[in-house]
């Protein structure tokens, strides 16, 4: 009987010391974020939106339709077509559709001209159809300079002007 | 409809030895199988006498996939078995084909490597802290396990860009070099994390309720647990001194020094006291690593299309979970022939019907908690 009731006594014990140690938790600053209102800021290579990267002075875009990225996506989400031989050779049409897409990147690494980049920050993709999340060359056409692996900061030119990429690879570790 | 009717056959032949005795359902969707996990359970009143574990529900043909892609594109694929610890995916996988086209990687890379892998061992440990603890009705550690990983995640996403599917390592190497200061936020999470730990103890470990809870429950003797090839922490929770990391070392892990913790009984709370003890080492491993870091690339040179000799591989890795295993047969083209993982948690399910009869149905949480499945990995 006594053996009983002292069983009960130290579990209530037991308890009423984890509690002192969850109180000092009531006087912190909360650790999340009220999502809508407050964003949280994205490191400079979250992988979100693709878009298509544009040369800063002629405005036109890099890429030249050289079937390296649909080659490689391992989920088959990418299909273009181009028009011109050579040099002038430009993309026609250049489809991705994000339902499939798996975000490994791998279309980014593989392109010999940094035409294409994932580091955008648009990750509010959410839509009412399923056609919201297929990217034409409008939708991903880049309207001015986006980080991509060879210049993951600031435009080749305009070095050590601004600071364009947010957040500079800062995420976690804050303590 | 045939099959919902054989499954009723079944369990009707069962129940004709006793009317004391019922079969039960536990899953497809019960919150503590953390996945879609059917167990049946045969029931005297409310102690468990026989368990029938039934699988495949996420079966996605994650080999036969993997059959019919290039050697690279696999790599995303990796995450989806064990999403909890995808970089530990993404290691076995590129070793693995590292070994068969015989490529060596950069000290860089090797070390990144093991920093990554230790961090993402604290992840998986935290995860399954938090849920164990919320299995056992402990949500306040549940929160602050969670509150960690998230630390983690950030430092994961702000290297990969992903937080969970990080598609991070490549057959050579890594991906991409650690952006600037991120060793030093890795450095800045250990000095905020190891605190935490002691914290976790005063919560959970030195409270007698937790105590009780799970000691001598769900014993797995150590003769059970090598005839159930079971690895991991399952196996060194029953006492015995297995870890690939020392016994079988890939990358640099024979540079390291670290203690290999072990349970002397075998039962739920020497599983949960051998992954608290687990974090601690990763803390080491990791403090070891920042220092010896040298600078360099961190991908080595490697064909665009990449064709492995003719031949086949199996290599392993200590996953959070246990050994982890790729068999790759290649063919000389850009695909592999066959493709075979070996997946620790569905050697160590297989353990459960072993553990569970004798104790409650309550305990039947404790103890499949305490197993640290993942159901994508098990039905790959």
């Amino acid at each position: 009987m006594w053996r009983y009731l002292r069983e009960i006594w130290r579990g209530f014990w037991s308890i009423l010391l984890s509690m002192q140690i969850t109180l000092r938790y009531l006087f912190t600053r909360a650790v999340t974020v009220q999502y809508p209102e407050e964003k949280r800021q994205l490191p400079t290579r979250a992988l979100t939106q693709h878009v298509l990267t544009i040369d800063l002075e002629s405005q036109e875009l890099k890429c030249t339709a050289c079937d390296m990225c649909a080659r490689i996506c391992p989920a088959n989400c990418i299909h273009l077509a181009g028009e011109g031989k050579g040099k002038a050779r430009r993309p026609k049409w250049f489809v991705i559709d994000h339902n499939l897409c798996m975000y490994c990147n791998l279309c980014v690494e593989v392109c010999p001209f940094d035409a294409i980049s994932m580091w955008t920050g648009k990750y509010e993709l959410g839509g009412f159809s399923r056609t919201n999340l297929v990217y034409d060359m409008e939708t991903m056409h880049a309207d001015g300079f986006y980080p991509t692996i060879m210049t993951p900061r600031s435009p080749p030119g305009a070095a050590a002007k601004a600071p364009a990429a947010p957040g500079g690879g800062k995420g976690g570790g804050k303590g | 409809m045939t099959t919902i009717n054989l499954h009723l056959q079944q369990v009707k032949e069962r129940t004709t030895e006793s009317m004391e005795e019922m079969w039960v359902n536990m899953g497809p969707q019960h919150p503590s199988t953390h996945g879609v996990l059917r167990l049946l359970l045969k029931l005297d009143g409310e102690v468990v006498r026989e368990c029938i574990p039934y699988l495949g529900y996420m079966h996605r043909c994650h080999e036969k996939i993997g059959e019919n892609r290039a050697y690279v594109q696999i790599i995303p694929y990796t995450d989806r078995l064990d999403y909890l610890a995808s970089m530990y995916n993404n290691w076995a996988y590129c070793l693995a084909c590292e070994r068969l086209m015989e490529i060596s990687i950069p000290a860089r890379a090797e070390y990144l490597r093991v920093i990554i892998g230790e961090l993402q061992r604290i992840a998986s440990h935290l995860i399954w802290l938090g849920t164990f603890g919320l299995d056992l009705g402990n949500f306040t550690l549940f929160m602050w396990c969670f509150r960690e990983r998230e630390m983690i995640l950030d430092l994961f996403e702000a290297v990969s860009g992903q937080r969970i599917n990080y598609s991070f390592m490549r057959i050579g190497g890594l991906a991409l070099d650690v952006p600037e200061g991120w060793l030093a936020d890795v450095k800045a999470f250990l000095a905020w994390f190891t605190p935490r730990l002691s914290e976790y103890d005063r919560l959970s470990t030195d409270n007698i309720i937790w105590q009780k809870r799970i000691q001598g429950v769900g014993i797995l003797k150590p003769e059970d647990a090598i005839s159930y090839a079971c690895s991991g922490p399952m196996l060194r929770g029953s006492g015995i001194r297995w870890d690939l990391r020392r016994d079988d070392p890939y990358g640099i892990y024979d540079r390291f020094e670290f203690d290999i913790p072990v349970g002397p009984n075998g039962d739920v709370w020497d599983r949960f006291w051998v992954r608290r003890q687990e974090m601690e080492q990763s803390v080491k491993i990791v403090e070891q690593g920042l220092k010896a870091i040298p600078p360099g690339p961190v991908l080595a040179p490697v064909a665009k299309k990449l064709r492995a000799p003719v031949g086949d591989i199996y290599s392993r890795v200590e996953s959070p979970r246990g050994e982890l295993g790729h068999y790759i047969v290649a063919d000389g083209s850009e695909r592999p022939y066959r493709y075979k993982v070996r997946a620790p948690t569905f050697v160590n399910l297989s353990a459960l019907p072993v553990m569970l009869p004798g104790y409650m149905v309550a305990d039947a949480v404790a103890i499949l908690g305490s197993v640290d499945i993942v159901l994508c990995e098990v039905d790959r």
